[in-house]
């Protein structure tokens, strides 16, 4: 051991040591402990309780401005790391608990396409996964099986052969109207698919149609992962720390991962050896951890002989537009989770002048202070005085049309350490260096203009348009990126560190490409992909132990 | 180097990603403190047909200290506009509000939230304004199904899949 002194309290080796609770996380932690391992997870932040969430309460509307916010720098609860965003377009946004940014996902679940996996085979362009749509299928299959994923069969977006367990959600009055202008338009649409099922299952309860999804489900009627997988994780043996802020990771003399140090709420420093570690901290959290994990053997971070840990940042970058109709469509109904989604421009068209593309969804505009804040373009007098009745009755006539578009990976995107903040254990903030890419822009522009096609197309009587969401984007991905060779990727097609053997990384940081599909759905996949390997390989180095 | 369980060395309990909620703001507002706050309030949101002034909302005072509360973060700021606009009324009131809208919106942003959310939050406005607020409301078990039996989905169905097969998919 390198690493531990008189100061360190020295813990019981684990076989497997998962560091945070989000969604790949607690697949990691189930996968280990349903097969026997003895596995902990550790997590910096603590359980958040269904009845916690805002919209518990009438001033919800406020709460989310600020002490709810996604933003961890708004938010800055003692849970939370200060993100350095000096240098950045967007601002990354998370929420660090049990159950990880699922707590505030709108748990929209499309796959990603086969075309994703073969970005630079169909574009020339970034780089192909070393793993294809089909080696992730089964995986896929069985998490929407265990999560009780709520759709309709067979999506013509997807190869044949795509299936919900449960059935879907209505799309509702404000998804009946998306629909019928995207055939309208001739386009493609589906009926949202969510990871919010539509029937009690396991530790989910039924929807309840609360439409605050991306706000925490007062319900618990969400595939939050600290309502499914991570019960179920503790049920098989699992234990999970919270309070603990994993501070860096240790190797022995032989260079692989001997376990992990990490700061108790009191401050008290802790090592817990492993077997194996996975580090499932999200695309922003897990570089700066493998970055603040550098000693005299890996100056540059560890798992970085590559140089590729930090880079590659992709941000999936939001645009939106909001119209609203002479309708009362009752639009504070939800999920919120997707009613429909499109993907009638995912995939390259070169005639539109950019490769890749966006996807599309629907959703509703919940909240008469919410439409007050979408109308805060409007001239005072539109807006304010005897304008604002109307305005207000405009919430519940209003259709969110929002996407995701492809963000390509570009090295000077980045997470690295920063020099100026620090959180509150006196470890460097991550620092977020991030621009815009000339494609992506041309990808927001023209996503933008087909979502007010849409509105146009049925019946919109005034729109509202955002060509780039600074604040929102909670897709954190590609900072750790998988590959097939070591000198180009940071984790083989299995999570593996290149470089550590027993070291894994199973979060967004390995996405080869962005793809715009909402990613959680395949960090779940993934997940589970990597931890059924991690099991794999604990018990093979146990029995020839 | 000790070998402690772990539950022996928990940490004291701490809500560490749930923010505390209150329902007072920071401190009682002044006579004078309330009284121009509601005038910027009516400012904003005057009588208008059915629509009541936001101080003549039923309960307005109750759920603008809600307001006030929820945004404890902006407390001193809007405190120092209102003192700010202590001594106007009338056009020079809307005068200063309009300028505070053009010139400092990191003020009149979160002013305006708390003074219109405060008044959405009341069950008289919510009522006009047909807001049922966030609730429970389940789907009935053949909701989804009576909607695609209109057909809608056939013209996406009729067009088939349409996929970029990468790898023989």
């Amino acid at each position: 051991m390198t690493s531990t002194d008189s100061d360190v309290t020295q813990h019981d080796v684990v076989d497997v040591l998962v560091i945070g609770a989000g969604p790949s996380g607690a697949v990691v932690t189930h996968t280990a402990a349903t097969a026997g391992l003895s596995t902990l997870c550790l997590e910096q932040g603590d359980w958040v309780n269904p009845s916690d969430f805002p919209a518990n309460h009438p001033e919800w509307e406020l709460l989310i401005q600020h002490d709810w916010a996604h933003d961890p720098n708004v938010r800055a609860l003692p849970s939370d790391y200060p993100v350095d965003v000096t240098e950045s377009d967007m601002w990354p946004v998370m929420f660090n608990a049990v159950g990880g940014s699922s707590i505030f996902y709108g748990a929209e679940w499309p796959r990603l396409l086969p075309s994703d996996f073969r970005v630079k085979t169909l574009d020339g362009v970034a780089d192909d996964w070393p793993i294809s749509y089909d080696d992730l299928e089964p995986y896929h299959d069985e998490v929407d099986e265990f999560i009780g994923v709520s759709g309709v069969d067979g999506d013509t977006a997807y190869p044949e052969g795509l299936e919900y367990p449960l059935p879907p959600h209505p799309l509702g009055k404000p998804g009946m109207k998306a629909a019928e202008a995207a055939n309208k338009l001739g386009w493609h649409w589906w009926p949202g698919t969510n990871a919010i099922p539509s029937q009690k299952n396991k530790t989910l309860e039924q929807c309840g149609r609360w439409g605050v999804c991306e706000w925490g489900c007062p319900q618990g009627a969400k595939a939050s992962f600290d309502l499914i997988y991570m019960p179920q994780a503790q049920q098989a043996g699992a234990r999970v720390e919270t309070g603990a802020r994993v501070r860096r990771i240790v190797t022995g003399d032989d260079g692989r991962a001997a376990g992990a140090e990490w700061v108790d709420r009191t401050g008290a420093v802790h090592f817990q050896p492993a077997r194996a570690v996975i580090v499932c901290a999200n695309g922003i959290g897990t570089p700066r951890l493998l970055l603040l994990s550098a000693d005299e053997k890996h100056p540059d971070g560890l798992a970085n002989s590559s140089g590729q840990v930090g880079r590659n940042l992709m941000l999936h970058p939001n645009c939106t537009a909001i119209g609203y109709y002479e309708d009362n469509l009752e639009s504070w109904r939800g999920p919120a989770g997707q009613l429909i989604h499109s993907m009638q421009f995912y995939d390259t068209d070169t005639s539109r002048g950019f490769v890749r593309g966006a996807k599309l969804h629907a959703l509703p505009t919940p909240g008469p202070l919410n439409t007050i804040e979408t109308h805060r373009q409007l001239d005072f007098d539109d807006l304010w005085g005897p304008a604002i009745h109307d305005v207000a009755r405009a919430a519940s006539n209003g259709i969110l049309w929002a996407a995701n578009v492809e963000d390509l990976p570009e090295e000077h995107n980045r997470v690295t350490l920063s020099t100026e903040e620090f959180d509150a254990d006196g470890l460097p903030a991550p620092k977020v260096e991030y621009r815009v890419s000339e494609n992506t822009r041309k990808i927001l522009k023209y996503t933008v203009d087909r979502m007010v096609e849409l509105h146009e197309a049925a019946g919109a009587k005034q729109i509202f348009t955002q060509e780039l969401w600074v604040d929102q984007p909670g897709h954190l991905l590609g900072t750790a990126r998988m590959g097939d060779d070591p000198a180009t990727s940071v984790v083989d097609s299995h999570g593996r560190a290149h470089d550590v053997d027993n070291l894994y990384i199973a979060d967004g940081s390995i996405f080869v490409t962005s793809g715009s599909a909402n990613p959680t759905c395949t960090i779940s996949a993934l997940a589970l992909r990597v931890g059924k390997k991690v099991v794999e390989d604990v018990n093979a180095r146990k029995a020839s132990a | 180097m000790s070998t402690t369980p772990l539950d022996l060395q928990s940490a004291p309990k701490r809500r560490l990603s749930v923010p505390g909620r209150h329902t007072a703001p920071p401190r009682p507002l002044t006579d004078t403190e309330l009284t121009t706050l509601l005038r910027i309030a009516d400012c904003l949101i005057p009588a208008s047909g059915e629509n009541p002034a936001a101080s003549e909302a039923d309960e307005y005072l109750r759920y603008l200290n809600l307001a006030l509360a929820a945004r404890a973060d902006v407390f001193d700021a809007v405190l120092s506009a209102v003192s700010e606009a202590a001594d106007l009324h009338g056009d020079d009131l809307r005068a200063e509000i309009k300028r505070m809208w053009a010139e400092d919106k990191f003020t009149f942003d979160p002013l305006s939230s708390i003074l219109a959310g405060a008044y959405f939050m009341t069950p008289q406005v919510k009522a006009l304004i047909g807001y049922p607020g966030q609730h429970r409301d389940a789907a009935g078990f053949e909701d989804a199904a009576n909607e695609l039996e209109t057909g809608i989905l056939d013209p996406v169905l009729e067009r088939g899949h349409f996929y970029v097969s990468a790898n023989g998919e």
